[in-house]
């Protein structure tokens, strides 16, 4: 898409606009100009003799003014000027998509529905006021009970902004087995951290007994951590010096934010990213694929508003790749449930319904479509992806 | 019985064309529409998923207007991301539209402005010069006195509409600059975040929440690049609308009337008819009748049965039962003209109709949605997407449950023995951090990765090697003459898996220093060193010297088989094998693979030498 050009169009028509509107205001002042002549020679005709007739300057100035013709040159002003703005219009037409919604099915969106993903994308944002407002306006009382959770979230990331971890480490400690089931260190993270800033602020015993109280219970299992955390106590006060300095980096500060913020998230049974934002995403990389399968249809004269499944794939970039697909390579049809993948001893893998037709009956050995290796459908076995 | 076999990636490098499909008779084939859609199948070596430039290529039809792209090899990820940029720009078109219109509906009034006052003081010149009576001077003066102060208000008027003119195309110039920033690739991140705010206010000012697009507007500080303005003029009428009063609307249709008639709307007819309905309403009938031949006779005659329709209403009363007419009375049309107000009025901004977030939500969802699960699993989400349709996907997209990445060429899919499928990378990292013990996540059975050393076991390293080398490489494997060849299919290592010494020769083709005849000597050191390098194997002639009394010499073969060899392809004598075949082993090659081993070797060579071995084939 040729910005450049675009930018250039305009700016031409911008100039046109400029010099439309300047030359009115001259055109205005010319026709100004020769009233108040007319106005000056009346004036002097008290002081004079009264030879000249008011009327007469009057008919003077009437085809004075039709000589000037403002009319004609407004016009023809005016239309220069819609000349221009027409071109680039067309230009933008041809750049730009011109109707997105072309490829619009005509369901209900319900708007309760939309307007609580809405809501809920704000409070996940931090955008409380926004929320509220959006909430008091749409007519939704229900969504404020998102609030809440995210609330919570803020405030210990707040707080954990200004170096305080305390409603953190409250909150890490209430929900230790649910954080160890998912698998994350958070707690002990958060704990390093905070034994880290105790050394820095030079009290070697405090956080002796700090290490004492909360880092043992992670010896068993993070043991070298733990080492090079008791190591720093040698250099209390002046950890820059140390070869663990990089324990001081504020990066670190950041980090722990996100996976405080992912791990939250997730205990709370969502995803981490803004589902709405994702669903947007994916709409901005899939729409080009459906608008061109909307003209295309158009062309053929066909239907499609009513399909099921779409005839042509919408791809979308890795980030949206969140579950397995798996698509047989024979039926080029999705896996589900009634059709799953099955693994034929020489490694192909194509879903149960082809190997089905393969081996008419199910006693008898088939070939790979691959390969030239028999099997039989008892050899097959189910696969989980 | 191997631990986990690696599964053959049913993905483009490896599955046939279409057209050799042994089994596409005799499967449902595509509707005919499909086909004509689906482009062969791309064999490209992209890792699996990448094919996303090739998407757009694939749904080009054979239509005489569309051109036939060819299906580009994947581009780098960063070309890739800015052609999706710029695809998504192209979706902009409102966003530079609607300041364009909003710039051209300023200038029209203003024009309009200077043009009703310039008239009017030339007519009013003209007039007085034409009297017939004479005119005094003290009036003249008066006059003339007149048209200047109006010709000064019309220049102030139009100072301030030239500096609104001015402001507006700053914003088209801002717009058009933000379209170009998203080029800018560091600050991607913060341009989509942009968008979707800007998505959201759209959605706000359409759904008529103007408080909440105005806050979210200036916390973002995105005013430039919204239209509240232009919305808020819209609500002027809707208020007023909802107030059962016409007038506002009409009074916007009278400024917009030229291109309303361009589109041939009838928002102006339906509010005369609400008026009329009105009237009626309110039993006022003459003056009905009378507003009827005024207003409503013009449009008679192209919607002369609604006409109709609705002046009958005239004969019944506001609070009839008859149905067709009871409806006309109903609340419920004044929403029905709010509707097609604001219909009217996107259409006339060049924006869509239906508001920005749906359109991209919808495509979104279409977009995620598979038939087992709702990537987003949010209840909401999954009741939108429900009358949605799915998009077909050609090739499977693997995910591994573990670590959540996209399992293909570099990163193959494993089973294990109990059918659930990791990729290589977790499966490795898990059996390193725990002495070889493999868990299944999902089911709680556990496995040993490194079962004893059998040949099962090297066979499953080989496998992802091969794989890898020819995808590098696919032409290299490409049999010149196909003999007895039963597929027209390059080699993916498949038949070469069963037997590994048969891999092994195929490794060694590869490598260019090594000429065809050396692989028997290969072959064999292999046989009794597994582990070492083949290249490596040949340097150290002291190892050969082990393996030699099992070997039965048929010396004379295979001198013969060599000097021919040698002589055809004009190869170094130097490095020659300095211990007989075993016929055996090389028939074991033959049977199995006859067509690579003319692959391995020069062709007709290799195959007038064989009756000499008196071999069995």
């Amino acid at each position: 898409m040729d910005l450049d050009m675009i930018q250039d169009a305009f700016d031409r028509v911008a100039k046109k606009q400029k010099l439309a509107s300047s030359k009115i205001q001259e055109l205005i002042d010319q026709v100004g100009r020769e009233i108040e002549q007319a106005t000056a020679k009346l004036q002097m005709t008290e002081n004079a003799t009264g030879c000249s007739d008011p009327k007469s300057i009057l008919v003077d100035l009437k085809t004075k003014l039709n000589e000037i013709a403002p009319m004609k040159q407004l016009e023809s002003l005016q239309k220069e000027l819609n000349v221009g703005l027409g071109k680039y219009v067309k230009i933008l037409e041809k750049c730009f998509n011109p109707d997105i919604s072309r490829a619009y099915r005509n369901v209900d969106f319900d708007v309760n529905i939309v307007n609580q993903i809405i809501a809920s994308h704000f409070y996940r944002q931090g955008l409380f006021d926004l929320g509220d407002c959006f909430i008091s306006e749409a007519n939704e009382p229900e969504a404020a009970a998102l609030k809440s959770p995210f609330m919570e979230m803020y405030s210990i990331l707040e707080a954990m902004r200004c170096r305080n971890l305390e409603p953190a480490l409250s909150w890490a400690s209430k929900q230790s087995e649910r954080l160890m089931q998912n698998g994350s260190d958070l707690e002990l993270k958060l704990h390093q951290l905070q034994f880290v800033e105790i050394l820095q602020n030079g009290s070697r015993s405090e956080a002796l007994n700090y290490a004492r109280t909360y880092l043992a219970p992670f010896a068993s299992v993070h043991k070298v951590e733990i080492q090079k955390l008791i190591a720093c106590l040698l250099w209390a006060g002046r950890l820059h010096e140390s070869p663990y300095a990089d324990f001081m980096y504020p990066s670190h500060w950041e980090r722990l934010a996100e996976e405080f913020m992912q791990q939250f998230c997730s205990l709370l049974g969502q995803s981490f990213q803004s589902p709405l934002s994702v669903a947007i995403a994916a709409g901005v990389q899939g729409l080009p694929t459906l608008l061109k399968l909307e003209s295309v249809m158009a062309a053929k004269k066909q239907e499609w508003l009513a399909m099921k499944q779409l005839p042509v794939p919408v791809d979308l970039g890795r980030e949206f790749q969140f579950h397995s697909i798996f698509v047989c390579p024979v039926l080029r049809e999705q896996g589900s449930d009634e059709n799953p993948p099955m693994l034929m001893p020489c490694g192909h893998v194509v879903s149960k319904q082809s190997i089905a037709k393969l081996s008419k009956s199910s006693t008898r050995a088939f070939k790979c479509p691959y390969c030239p290796q028999e099997a039989s459908v008892a050899q097959c076995k189910l696969l989980h992806f | 019985m191997p631990l986990s076999t690696a599964i053959k990636l049913s993905t483009a490098s490896s599955c046939p064309s279409l057209p050799s499909d042994p089994l596409s008779s005799s499967l449902p084939l595509f509707p005919p529409l499909a086909s004509g859609m689906d482009v062969d199948m791309v064999i490209d070596s992209a890792p699996n998923g990448d094919a996303a430039s090739g998407a757009a290529s694939a749904v080009v039809p054979p239509a005489p207007t569309a051109p036939a792209a060819p299906a580009a090899p994947a581009p780098p990820p960063s070309t890739a991301r800015f052609a999706q940029v710029s695809e998504s720009l192209r979706l902009e078109h409102q966003f530079a539209r609607v300041p364009l219109e909003h710039l051209k509906k300023t200038i029209r009034t203003n024009y309009r402005l200077a043009e009703k006052e310039v008239a009017a003081v030339i007519s009013s010149v003209a007039e007085a010069a034409d009297r017939h009576d004479a005119v005094s001077r003290d009036d003249a003066l008066t006059q003339l006195s007149s048209l200047v102060s109006r010709l000064q208000g019309l220049k102030r008027k139009l100072e301030e509409g030239s500096r609104a003119e001015n402001l507006q195309t700053q914003r088209c110039r801002a717009r058009l600059e933000h379209l170009d920033s998203a080029a800018n690739t560091d600050k991607l991140a913060e341009w989509k975040d942009v968008r979707l705010r800007r998505i959201l206010v759209d959605y706000m000012l359409r759904m008529s929440y103007y408080d909440t697009a105005k806050n979210l507007a200036e916390t973002s500080k995105i005013q430039e690049l919204v239209d509240i303005d232009v919305f808020l003029e819209a609500k002027r009428v809707i208020d007023s609308l909802q107030n059962k009063e016409v007038a506002p609307a009409l009074a916007w249709c009278a400024e917009n009337k030229s291109r309303l008639k361009r589109s041939k709307s009838k928002l102006e007819f339906q509010l005369r008819l609400q008026e009329f309905i009105e009237l009626v309403r309110a039993d006022e009938n003459l003056r009905a009748i009378s507003y009827a031949r005024k207003y409503l006779a013009p449009w008679g005659a192209t919607y002369m049965k609604e006409l109709q329709r609705v002046v009958a209403t005239l004969a019944f009363r506001h609070d009839t039962e008859c149905s067709i007419y009871k409806v006309l009375f109903e609340p419920t049309q004044w929403d029905y003209l709010v509707e097609q107000f604001k219909q009217e009025f996107c259409r006339l901004f060049g924006m869509t109709n239906e508001p920005l977030l749906n359109v991209y939500l919808q495509a979104g969802l279409t977009a995620l949605k598979t038939p087992k699960e709702d990537p987003l699993s949010q209840e909401g989400f999954r009741k939108l997407a429900e009358p949605l349709p799915f998009s077909k996907l050609h090739h499977s997209k693997l995910v591994c449950y573990i670590t959540k990445e996209l399992m293909d060429h570099e990163n193959p899919p494993l089973v294990l023995p109990n059918g659930y499928v990791y990729s290589t990378k977790a499966l490795e990292e898990m059996a390193s951090k725990n002495d070889g013990k493999i868990t299944c996540p999902r089911t709680g059975e556990a496995y040993h990765a490194y079962a004893g050393g059998d040949s099962s076991e090297t066979h499953q390293i080989l496998v992802p090697d091969i794989l890898a080398q020819i995808a590098k490489n696919p032409r290299r494997i490409y049999p010149k003459h196909r003999i007895g060849q039963r597929f027209d299919q390059p080699f993916h290592g498949i038949h070469l898996l069963q037997n590994p010494v048969a891999v092994l020769a195929l490794q060694c083709q590869h490598s260019e220093s090594l000429p065809c005849f050396d692989l028997h000597r290969v072959l064999l050191l292999r046989q009794s060193f597994p582990e070492e390098d083949p290249q490596q194997l040949l340097n150290h002639p002291s190892r050969t010297a082990d393996p030699l009394p099992r070997l039965l010499p048929h010396r004379k073969a295979r001198q013969g088989l060599d000097s021919q060899l040698l002589e055809h392809q004009g190869l170094d004598i130097s490095c020659r094998s300095a211990f007989p075949l075993r016929p055996v082993l090389l028939a074991s090659i033959f049977t199995t693979c006859s067509d690579l081993f003319t692959a391995l070797t020069c062709d007709s060579v290799a195959l007038s030498l064989l009756p000499s071995l008196s071999l069995p084939l």
